[in-house]
């Protein structure tokens, strides 16, 4: 029995340390790819995962002469600045304006690049598919600032090219506030969104509508399946996985801003006075009176709040997308 | 093997290259990294070299050197070069390493993370840095290393925080009674400057009132139906207004008696009338309300869509040179009197920014020795107006005749005028070098009159709640709410809606806590004064 136990733990030792020596030779082989994952994690570690411990700020009577140790050391003052935000007049109408402008991203900005990836599929003029797909992902490019300048140019009530052409054609009388009416905030938002950012995700369904096997066009063809029906049939169920991975990124940073991202953008270039009501969200309240007064504690305070949201939608819907597609990110 | 091998250098130099720009990601943040050919890595390189000549200081010496951040991103001089900085150097023996801030988040990073340099220069972060666990009071300093270095007792009274200490002494300040003996230390304040030809075409109407002015924007109005009649600067809009209706902008007034919040003075309620009465009558646009560059209603007024810009008392001034350069055939003047018996130019700042010594200085004696050469005269005028006979002459009214223009760039940059002198100067000295009737007749006008309606208590300046506390908190959130709020009142549809928009506010601004806030003003200002008295 002793024999044969030292016979299997012989095996045994022999075996991991063979293991071992494989695993090392293969990371041997695999150096310079591997140089390239190591950096990766390390980024990830020094700016993703250790910055976490500053969450503390939220519960604690930071003040930034404290130093970093301060972030330790201040006293504990429990969920106070989590009831003042609560207590805030503004904070119904800044909670309201954050869900609203991310739901409506989702709901308008999630399928448009689908479509779009769907309708470039269909064309079969090579050149014209190629320079619309350039000029639409091109937006993308460009930041915040200079689409703000370039709507302010386009949008603005006396002097915006759109009014402008508005008056003179007679359709309207009076200019329209597109930048000082709160009502027209949101619309503006989405669809400034959806023009920056539309092309560049289309890029990503694109991809996924490369990998379709052609054979499944050609059966469903021979099936007398018209070109809708190769679409519903084929096409969307060929890129089901890729909608769904995309769809549950887009709930996780769904408060800012989804898949085309930048809430905090254009509230605060687009967001004045005027739109206040509506433009003023999250993002934006936590830098105004958190981070540009100093107030570390209550800037945390709000995003952490933000957070644990965030982290609740990618959970929920992961678990969601699992129960109903079988596909899931985790 | 060869393509194996080239493969191999060219991952492995991506992948160097990926690692560096992770570290410049790193160092980024950081904030220590010295700007200009003077940089250093460390943050407080006192040191010692020869002099290159003993200069006024008398003799060899061995020239000392001190690290300093400016927290201003725009600061346009970038290191410690060019004529005046040597002088400077020449008479003190103390060369300055200069590191001007990237962004506003900078000096708050370098405060937590405890990595100072031996001078701080700020405006945003004076209640930070007034902190003994960032800097180093000034009167043990003073007592111990520079006796002789006088600071009246108003301007220690102004600077003392909450611990009974000043840690440093803002520039741009000095006391009434100093102030009064200098008639032609002029104070700047909102401007407005009007289309000079437009102005003759309507046959120049006298504007003597405000009432005078909105019927001169209504007449060109009706004449020039596609020019914006007043065109409102992002960050100025009220300057002009409040100043001619004798209203505080922000911060502390006597009001009944009492410091007050400045929204809680019951004659702004003129202010937000005349204001909706301009929009009302089409002689203002909601759009100017969105506008966040100032430039966009300065563009107005060069392209010659706008016939009134509202800024500074260097409007028609600032107008006039580009319209000069871009060949344009009309020009602006500045409407230089005030339009009403109430105008006031109301300033309680006790100064503006302030240097400071922080606690890690290396040798806090050449600090404060350098911060005594630049408040004195001869430093002030030095930093602020040059090389007396080179760079100006002293007139018989006792202002300077500058031989340079101060808003050349180009040559402020090469020889270090007027920005060093902000380090530690007073009002006085700035104030003098604005006076220009010859160079700048226009703004010196306009000036001379503010100057005639200034008021100001210090005291009252005083009163800043500290961050954190439940006071600082209502002023943020009355100020945020302020922003919003009053353009609904100078946008609504009449006057009976806009006092109802202003009561709104101002119901509003009570539930948030402006009788707390003026109550702790009350009490603050009462501490102010006896502090003085005390002092005195």
């Amino acid at each position: 029995m002793n024999a044969e136990t030292k016979r299997l733990n012989g095996t045994s030792v022999s075996s991991d340390s063979a293991a071992s020596r494989s695993i090392w030779k293969q990371l041997g082989r695999q150096k310079y790819p591997q140089l390239f994952v190591w950096i990766g994690i390390a980024y990830l570690c020094v700016f993703h995962f250790l910055p976490l411990f500053g969450i503390l700020m939220a519960f604690k009577d930071y003040s930034v002469t404290d130093g970093i140790r301060g972030i330790f050391t201040a006293p504990w003052v429990g969920f106070r600045y989590f009831e003042e935000f609560y207590h805030d007049y503004q904070f119904g109408s800044i909670v309201r304006n954050t869900l609203a402008l991310s739901l409506l991203k989702l709901i308008f900005t999630f399928p448009m690049p689908i479509l779009f990836a769907l309708m470039l599929n269909e064309v079969k003029v090579r050149w014209f598919k190629r320079t619309v797909q350039t000029v639409s992902y091109l937006p993308h490019f460009i930041s915040w600032v200079v689409v703000y300048g370039l709507v302010v140019v386009f949008m603005s009530g006396e002097s915006g090219m759109i009014n402008h052409i508005l008056m003179s054609v007679g359709i309207i009388k009076e200019p329209i506030g597109f930048l000082t009416s709160p009502n027209n905030f949101w619309g503006l938002a989405v669809g400034s969104a959806i023009w920056k950012e539309m092309g560049w995700w289309t890029i990503i369904f694109l991809a996924a509508l490369s990998g379709i096997d052609p054979a499944q066009y050609e059966a469903a063809q021979i099936d007398g399946a018209g070109r809708l029906s190769r679409i519903w049939h084929v096409t969307l169920p060929g890129i089901k996985g890729t909608i769904v991975v995309v769809l549950i990124l887009a709930l996780g940073s769904l408060l800012g801003g989804g898949l085309v991202g930048s809430n905090f953008e254009q509230a605060f270039l687009l967001g004045n006075p005027l739109n206040a009501d509506k433009s003023e969200i999250l993002q934006t309240y936590a830098f105004r009176m958190g981070l540009a007064q100093g107030r570390y504690s209550f800037a945390t305070a709000i995003d952490l709040m933000q957070s644990v949201i965030s982290i609740a939608l990618i959970l929920g819907s992961n678990f969601a997308a699992k129960k109903t597609t079988k596909t899931g990110l985790f | 093997m060869k393509g194996s091998s080239s493969r191999k250098w060219v991952t492995l130099v991506a992948a160097f290259c990926l690692a560096i720009s992770l570290a410049a990601c790193g160092s980024g943040n950081n904030g220590n990294h010295a700007q200009g050919s003077n940089a250093s890595g460390s943050p407080s390189a006192s040191g010692s070299q020869p002099a290159s000549d003993g200069g006024a200081s008398g003799g060899a010496q061995a020239q000392k050197t001190l690290t300093m951040f400016v927290d201003f991103p725009w600061w346009p001089l970038t290191d410690w070069s060019g004529k005046i900085p040597e002088e400077i150097t020449k008479k003190t023996g103390i060369n300055i390493k200069v590191q001007v801030a990237t962004d506003a988040n900078q000096l708050p990073l370098m405060i937590a993370s405890g990595n100072l340099p031996d001078l701080v220069f700020t405006y945003d972060n004076i209640s930070k840095m007034s902190d003994s666990k960032v800097s180093l009071p000034w009167q043990p300093l003073i007592d111990k290393y520079a006796p002789d270095f006088k600071i009246d007792d108003m301007t220690k009274a102004v600077n003392t925080v909450s611990d009974g200490n000043y840690y440093t002494v803002r520039d741009g300040f000095s006391t009434p009674e100093e102030l009064a003996k200098y008639p032609k230390a002029l104070f700047r304040g909102g401007g407005m400057a009007l289309r000079t030809d437009i102005m003759q075409a309507i046959g120049n109407p006298e504007i003597k009132t405000l009432d005078d002015f909105v019927n001169v924007l209504e007449t060109v109005k009706k004449k020039y139906p596609d020019m914006t009649p007043l065109a409102l600067t992002p960050g100025q809009i009220d300057s002009y207004f409040r100043l001619q209706l004798g209203l505080p902008r922000f911060g502390f007034n006597m009001a009944n008696g009492k410091p007050t919040y400045y929204i809680g003075d019951p004659r702004q309620l003129e202010y937000y009338k005349l204001m909706n009465t301009l929009y009302a009558k089409g002689l203002i646009t909601a759009d100017q309300f969105t506008w966040k560059d100032p430039n966009q209603s300065k563009q107005l007024a060069l392209t010659g869509k706008a016939f009134a810009w509202e800024y500074t008392e260097t409007a028609a001034e600032t107008l006039n040179s580009e319209l000069k350069k871009n060949g344009k055939d009309f020009t602006f003047t500045q409407l230089t009197p005030m339009l009403s018996d109430k105008a006031a130019l109301i300033n309680n700042n006790p100064g503006w920014a302030g240097l400071f010594i922080t606690k890690d200085a290396k040798d806090p004696e050449a600090a404060i020795k350098f911060i005594q050469f630049m408040r004195s005269d001869e430093g002030m005028r030095l930093g602020d107006w040059g090389l007396e006979g080179e760079d100006y002459t002293m007139a018989d009214g006792g202002y300077p005749v500058l031989k340079y223009n101060t808003n050349d760039m180009d040559v402020v940059k090469r020889d270090g005028e007027v920005y060093w002198g902000l380090l530690a100067d007073t009002y006085i000295t700035q104030g003098l070098a604005r006076y220009q009737p010859d160079n700048q007749p226009q703004s010196t006008a306009a000036m001379e009159a503010m100057t005639k309606v200034y008021k100001s208590d210090p005291l009252l300046g005083t009163l800043v709640p500290e961050a954190g506390t439940n006071e600082a908190i209502i002023q943020s959130n009355l100020d945020n709410m302020i922003k919003t709020e009053e353009v609904r009142i100078f946008l609504s549809k009449s006057e009976d809606e806009a006092v109802k928009a202003y009561n709104a506010m101002m119901d509003q601004a009570n539930k948030i806590g402006l009788d707390k806030l003026n109550a702790w003003a009350a009490t603050q200002y009462d501490k102010a004064k006896s502090r003085l008295n005390s002092n005195q």
